[in-house]
């Protein structure tokens, strides 16, 4: 169980990395997919299936796919000898050393985050059907909502092509 | 055995990658993939603080997982959309070509 | 634990069959395949055909994003039906819930059908001009 841990958290950081760092924006997609299904299977060991079948369906089979195609239809020609990251990189990873050191050392320093896993809740998709529908039905239709607003605004944004900036 | 601290050190670790990202990378798209890390870093904490919670059979963190997901995904559909606007406008996806308000 | 990744065991043969396979067709090809000779004239794109004009990558279509991105938005209606699905016939026999679980569905799939529409009106599935 900790050695598939350690190797799911290993392969996670690592292509998380990857991704912000390779040069190719193609391979950095890729390397993203990557982290995204490593962090599905870390749901898996969680007992949280359903959370790692969304992620699988969502993230790696819908997000990945956008971004690819979000990459090849804004590829840069002009912009070839220009560096990757913006001047002052130290700055950035700076800063994300900070927040990693004070996150670390504020989880280490807590009592509470050294429980032993507790006995694995039944959290099966009909509970969560039944939660669903009972408890979550308002957030429910606000998501369907959001998603409205979202694929309206999407079309919109993205339509406007032949028409030189202007609505149709 | 995997302990709840191994987890949150994780999620910690890969919450400061994508933030370390997106505030370096010039290309508008690193900079939302840094984000969704970032997203994905806090659905493990969900995650991981419902399996050890002292309620686990009440679903509240998977639930509010998978709001997330939906969230996030939404995000990334009206982000890259508005790259690609931008990446229209300016012919370019690099951010520090990006400075004016107004075309 | 154990008995929960035991679940998994089948998932893992199958990558390990699939990685097999795939490896296996290439790892023959190379070694039964006959090699050819290879000339300029062989490695041009069409042997027999007319010669590429223009760079190889042409920019795509902004319509691929289009769908991609609608494919998102109902990807994450399907993840909120499944889990409706799974209760929907032992809630609908139960006459308090009844209501619930057939109006609350039917709310959702209305809102988002709605901007289902406008993609439509927008000529969003468009692929003439």
């Amino acid at each position: 169980m900790h050695t598939g841990f350690l190797l799911l958290a290993l392969l996670t950081l690592a292509s998380a990395g990857a991704a912000m760092c390779l040069r190719n924006l193609v391979h950095c997609a890729l390397c993203v997919a990557i982290s995204f299904v490593s962090l599905a299977a870390l749901f898996l060991t969680l007992d949280a299936e359903f959370v790692g079948f969304a992620q699988i369906l969502v993230y790696v089979g819908a997000v990945a796919i956008l971004i690819v195609i979000a990459i090849l239809l804004t590829r840069d020609i002009s912009g070839h000898g220009q560096s990757l990251v913006f001047k002052p990189w130290t700055l950035g990873v700076g800063v994300g050393a900070l927040v990693a050191g004070s996150l670390v050392s504020a989880v280490t320093s807590s009592a509470f985050t050294h429980r032993e896993l507790p006995p694995a809740p039944a959290a099966t998709v009909r509970q969560l059907g039944e939660s669903l529908m009972t408890t979550y039905v308002v957030p429910l239709e606000i998501i369907g909502l959001l998603l409205t607003a979202a694929l309206l605004g999407a079309v919109l944004l993205a339509r406007r092509e032949n028409e030189g900036g202007g609505r149709s | 055995m995997t302990t709840l601290q191994s987890y949150l050190i994780l999620s910690a670790l890969l919450f400061s990658i994508g933030l370390a990202g997106a505030l370096t990378r010039r290309n508008a798209i690193l900079v939302l993939i840094g984000i969704e890390l970032m997203l994905n870093a806090a659905n493990l904490n969900f995650i991981a603080f419902w399996r050890y919670g002292p309620h686990p059979e009440a679903l509240t963190g998977v639930m509010f997982a998978l709001f997330s997901i939906g969230v996030a995904a939404a995000e990334a559909a009206v982000g890259l959309a508005l790259i690609i606007a931008i990446y229209r406008h300016y012919k370019t996806a690099n951010l520090d070509k990006v400075t004016t308000l107004k075309g | 634990m154990d008995s929960q990744v035991a679940q998994y065991v089948p998932v893992l043969m199958l990558i390990g069959l699939a990685v097999l396979i795939t490896g296996g067709m290439m790892v023959v090809s190379v070694l039964l395949g006959k090699r050819g000779r290879r000339t300029t004239i062989k490695d041009t794109a069409y042997e027999c055909g007319m010669l590429p004009v223009g760079a190889g990558n042409t920019r795509l279509s902004v319509k691929f994003h289009l769908v991609a991105m609608l494919f998102i938005l109902f990807d994450i209606e399907v993840v909120f039906l499944y889990p409706w699905a799974v209760v929907f016939k032992r809630m609908l026999a139960h006459p308090d819930t009844a209501n619930l679980i057939f109006f609350a569905m039917l709310s959702f799939l209305g809102v988002l059908f709605v901007g289902y529409l406008y993609a439509l009106k927008k000529k969003a599935f468009d692929w003439t001009h």
